[in-house]
């Protein structure tokens, strides 16, 4: 053979180009190994960046409304009183300030039944009847109406100009008027916020439009024990003011709010499940072996457990996502009437006395077989992971909230154990203890899923939630090429308990 | 079962049809890494990450072409790339001690696969990865330059002088076996 460069070419190609080695046999279960446990991975990274996702949006709509404290300055301190001085919360951009008649009326609606406000131009003071605080006359210091308002309920006399407000208990409502009912409140410290409080967020939210919208703020607090207020109104009593007013004045009734969150909050819940499970024969040969399996399966029980986020909006609005793991259970009976068990058994055929004490026992076995009805009974098991994304709409009515919500779920993980009939008329184990291999899917793909709901508020950050829901598979469980499509709608009531952030 | 219903068992996330590509095309692939790899653990490597990567992108096949030939051009690409990572410059080696000589001999057909193997991983890095990317696989000199970013008259004169190692360790071959 001449050695030159073609021949050398075609001589490696050749003999290596279909040339095969068999690998390592372990090399399989490592790239089995290393292929799930990066599939684990995946997916937590994915769980974990929708997380992050979800707590940036609601720490942006969160800094959107609570920030700190911050100031809104007194724009006529000479003579605060009367009807020269508003006092409006600010957006965390810019500060507000606006000058707006002041003026204190009698309430009416859901106000009035909780305390009066009472007009007068040389003490003002609002006397809350509900509350358990003693009502103290409002004086002036040096000409100034207002002082220094701290948190810690301590006047600061000498900084008589600036107003400090929370904007924790900053609220609106958008009406179907096209108008913004803004009301808003302000902590006191020591004043503990809860339905004794006519000012908070609670009462007012029933205020209508056109009736009350206003400013309700503290105007000083000496004590822990007392609570001074001062309704303003933002002259909002009809359409028309609004767009006139709104181009001589930024007041708070011409700032749109950017996201209206209403809260954030964390549901852990866990319940019984129940289902209808629907075995479809997909083929011809599939008949037999479907009617085989119903008549071995049997419902045992299933549950579930779910932890979920929500970000609820001012307008009912909810935006949920989270974990849901489900179980389900079924029974197994094999009843199989020609089964035979054998045994062996150790016979004596012969003693042999050699001298006293000197006995020879020659012992034989002996093979029995019994035959007879064996019933077998093995317990199935589902696992199911799921991611579900869900919009909804919660409904307040007092101390109970009703939530409707409706979504898809994204399966992450599906493992399943047990033992069906096969085509043979035998039983076969799931998934393979030798191959692993499986008649289900991996993984579920998309689900439906909606639930109905009812949360009873404990106190101000839990609430007790009640949830019945359903899930709905799209795909079966089993792989296309099974000749059974086997499915299972589930029905279900999950209770626990949610966490509010704000 | 052909291919194709491999391929959509494995979509589907059947894990025998997975188990069944695997075995049916993993001696191949492996005689492939063993021909990059630098000794035996690191074609294991190779073949692993590649068929992780062969699983990963299997939807992205088009069905067009030969199935073999795109799970080869997966193992190609993750032996370059798991050799460019293990050493810091690709190791294009000169030796000028390599004569090129014309020796006639009826022995070196009758030489093995492992053989020939054995002769190809005895080439320094750099000859082997081209002579192994142009002639058993088939790429053009100016794939090749891309692939291992090199320029194209590298790719040229490193595949000479593989083949002038090779006839040289032939040569010497044949002399021995006569």
């Amino acid at each position: 053979m001449n050695l030159d460069h073609k021949n050398i070419d075609s001589l490696f190609r050749g003999k290596l180009g279909a040339y095969e080695v068999a690998p390592p046999p372990d090399l399989w279960s490592r790239i089995a190994s290393k292929r799930k446990s990066a599939t684990l991975k995946n997916y937590a990274l994915l769980i974990l960046l929708l997380l992050l996702l979800l707590g940036g949006l609601a720490y942006m709509i969160y800094s959107n409304f609570q920030g700190s404290i911050f100031q809104a300055k007194v724009e006529s301190p000479e003579s605060p009183m009367g009807n020269q001085t508003g006092l409006v919360a600010s957006t965390s951009e810019e500060l507000l300030s606006f000058n707006e008649k002041t003026f204190f009326e009698e309430g009416d609606g859901n106000i009035d039944e909780d305390f009066d406000l009472v007009a007068d131009n040389s003490s003002h003071s609002e006397k809350s009847e509900k509350s358990r605080t003693t009502t103290r006359d409002f004086s002036e210091t040096d000409g100034r109406l207002l002082q220094n308002f701290m948190p810690g309920g301590k006047a600061a006399p000498n900084a008589d100009q600036t107003f400090w407000t929370d904007r924790n208990r900053l609220e609106e409502k958008r009406i179907s008027g096209g108008l913004t009912d803004y009301s808003r409140t302000t902590a006191i410290d020591g004043f503990e916020p809860g339905s004794k409080d006519p000012f908070s967020l609670e009462n007012l939210d029933g205020m209508r439009i056109g009736e009350r919208a206003g400013v309700v703020s503290p105007l000083f607090s000496g004590s822990t024990n007392s609570i001074e207020r001062k309704f303003t109104s933002l002259g909002l009593e009809g359409k028309s003011n609004r767009s006139l007013f709104c181009l001589l004045s930024r007041g708070p009734e011409c700032f749109e709010p950017r996201i209206p969150l209403r809260y954030f909050a964390i549901d852990f819940m866990a319940g019984p499940d129940f289902f209808s499970k629907s075995l479809k024969p997909s083929s011809s040969e599939g008949e037999d072996l479907a009617e085989l399996r119903r008549e071995t399966e049997s419902y045992a029980f299933s549950y579930g457990a779910t932890i979920r986020l929500s970000a609820v909006l001012q307008n009912g609005l909810a935006l949920r996502a989270g974990l849901s793991a489900n179980q389900i259970n079924e029974k197994f009976t094999y009843v199989d009437p020609d089964h035979e068990r054998r045994r062996v058994v150790n016979v004596l055929v012969d003693t042999i006395i050699n001298a006293p004490n000197d006995t020879t026992f020659i012992f034989d076995t002996l093979s029995i077989i019994e035959s007879g009805e064996r019933i077998r009974t093995v317990f199935n098991r589902y696992q199911m992971l799921d991611v579900p994304l869900m919009i909804g709409y919660e409904h307040r009515h007092g101390n109970w909230t009703f939530t409707a919500s409706g979504g898809v779920m994204f399966n992450v993980a599906f493992k399943t154990r047990g033992e069906i009939m096969s085509a043979s008329g035998d039983p076969v184990g799931f998934p393979d203890p030798e191959t692993n291999g499986s008649f289900f899917r991996a993984r579920l793909g998309m689900s439906l899923t909606g639930s109905f709901g009812a949360a009873y508020r404990i106190n101000s950050r839990y609430s007790a939630i009640v949830e019945p829901r359903f899930v709905y598979r799209l795909k079966p469980l089993t792989l296309d090429n099974y000749p059974v499509e086997q499915n299972y709608f589930v029905f279900g009531i999950q209770a626990g308990l949610r966490y509010r952030f704000r | 079962m052909t291919d194709r219903e491999l391929i959509e068992g494995c979509l589907k996330g059947d894990a025998q049809c997975e188990q069944l590509l695997y075995e049916r095309f993993s001696p191949k692939m492996f005689a492939l890494c063993l021909r990059y790899g630098r000794n035996r653990e690191e074609a294991e490597d190779i073949l692993q990450d590649g068929f992780i990567r062969v699983f990963r992108k299997l939807h992205t096949f088009k069905f067009e072409g030969s199935f073999e030939g795109w799970i080869r051009r997966i193992m190609v690409h993750t032996a370059l790339k798991l050799l460019k990572k293990s050493s810091n410059k690709n190791e294009f080696s000169n030796l000028d001690e390599v004569r090129g000589e014309k020796v006639e001999s009826r022995a070196v057909t009758n030489l093995s696969e492992q053989e020939l193997m054995d002769l190809i991983n005895s080439m320094p890095e750099g000859y082997r990865t081209v002579f192994n990317l142009y002639v058993i696989e088939g790429y053009k000199h100016n794939e090749i330059a891309e692939l291992l970013d090199i320029g194209e008259s590298t790719s040229r004169s490193q595949l000479l002088k593989a083949r002038k190692f090779l006839q040289s360790a032939l040569k010497h071959l044949q002399m021995m076996l006569i």
